[in-house]
């Protein structure tokens, strides 16, 4: 390996690993899976780096990598847990399932936290995309705008959305629990 | 929606752990050593291949020599018995 170009990787590594980290961990939900992610990234980075025209901006180059990295991480979990072989899945049942271990969350926040969490990953990429970025990570709309490279308005209109099929997720997600807790009362008093 | 716009107040930024560059450093070592590797495989293949190359064409050169040598022995053999031959006639 050339001294130079490690010297630039290190140089990267030192700038953008912890957001880079942290983003993964907003998708993964846990340490390891982010940690081994991270390194995936670098390793492109490492390998890409003489194919980079500087087009874009580095940092926007590199939040594409983690993006992809994540959600093809957790496709790849997915299918090995289901034991091999080509399967049509979406990440939706996968974000119920999945256990939730974010070391960034308080145990008095982690309930409502995760509940959150796995809502938002239960919306359509961009919507997601959009949400960890602006409302978890809270960047501002246009840096959101920057870093996904699309407009300002078409990212308003994505988070306007995202909220609106969050909530419906949420309230839905608080009936299902009341209807639980008032069987569980009704099952109790006729007992 | 106000748990959704409180959420950045409880989730705290994660430290990296130090440990993560000296993996990502051991697998790019792995890596180049394995690159070294491979093309040390197809230096010692061509090498190989000269070689073999080489060897063929001295075994070519050899032959050829030496057919001459037998075709010029069996023409001198030829004209002196003819020539002893003639005399005898």
């Amino acid at each position: 390996m050339s001294q130079s170009k490690f010297q630039d990787l290190a140089s990267i590594y030192k700038a953008h690993s912890k957001w880079v980290f942290n983003l993964a961990l907003h998708y993964l939900w846990s340490k390891e899976d982010a940690e081994e992610v991270t390194q995936d990234v670098f390793l492109k980075v490492h390998h890409q780096l003489s194919n980079f025209r500087g087009e874009s901006q580095m940092k926007t180059w590199i939040y594409r990598i983690t993006v992809n990295s994540s959600l093809d991480f957790l496709k790849a979990k997915k299918r090995t847990k289901r034991g091999g072989g080509l399967s049509f899945f979406s990440l939706n049942d996968d974000a119920s399932e999945r256990q939730f271990n974010h070391p960034g969350v308080n145990i008095e926040h982690q309930e409502e936290v995760e509940a959150i969490m796995r809502k938002i990953a239960m919306l359509p990429k961009k919507q997601m995309e959009s949400l960890i970025l602006h409302k978890v990570e809270g960047y501002s709309l246009a840096e959101t705008a920057a870093l996904m490279q699309l407009s300002n308005k078409t990212i308003e209109g994505l988070i306007t959305k995202a909220k609106k099929n969050l909530k419906e997720k949420l309230e839905s997600h608080q009936d299902s629990d009341l209807l639980i807790s008032s069987n569980w009362i009704i099952s109790n008093e006729t007992t | 929606m106000k748990q959704l716009d409180q959420i950045k107040g409880k989730v705290a930024s994660v430290e990296v752990s130090p440990f993560l560059w000296t993996r990502i450093q051991s697998q790019l070592e792995t890596e180049e050593i394995g690159n070294n590797a491979y093309r040390f495989k197809w230096q010692l293949t061509l090498i190989a291949l000269v070689v073999v190359m080489i060897n063929s064409w001295g075994i070519m050169v050899y032959r050829r020599s030496n057919n001459q040598n037998a075709n010029s022995n069996a023409s001198t053999y030829i004209s002196t018995s003819t020539f002893s031959m003639i005399r005898y006639e």
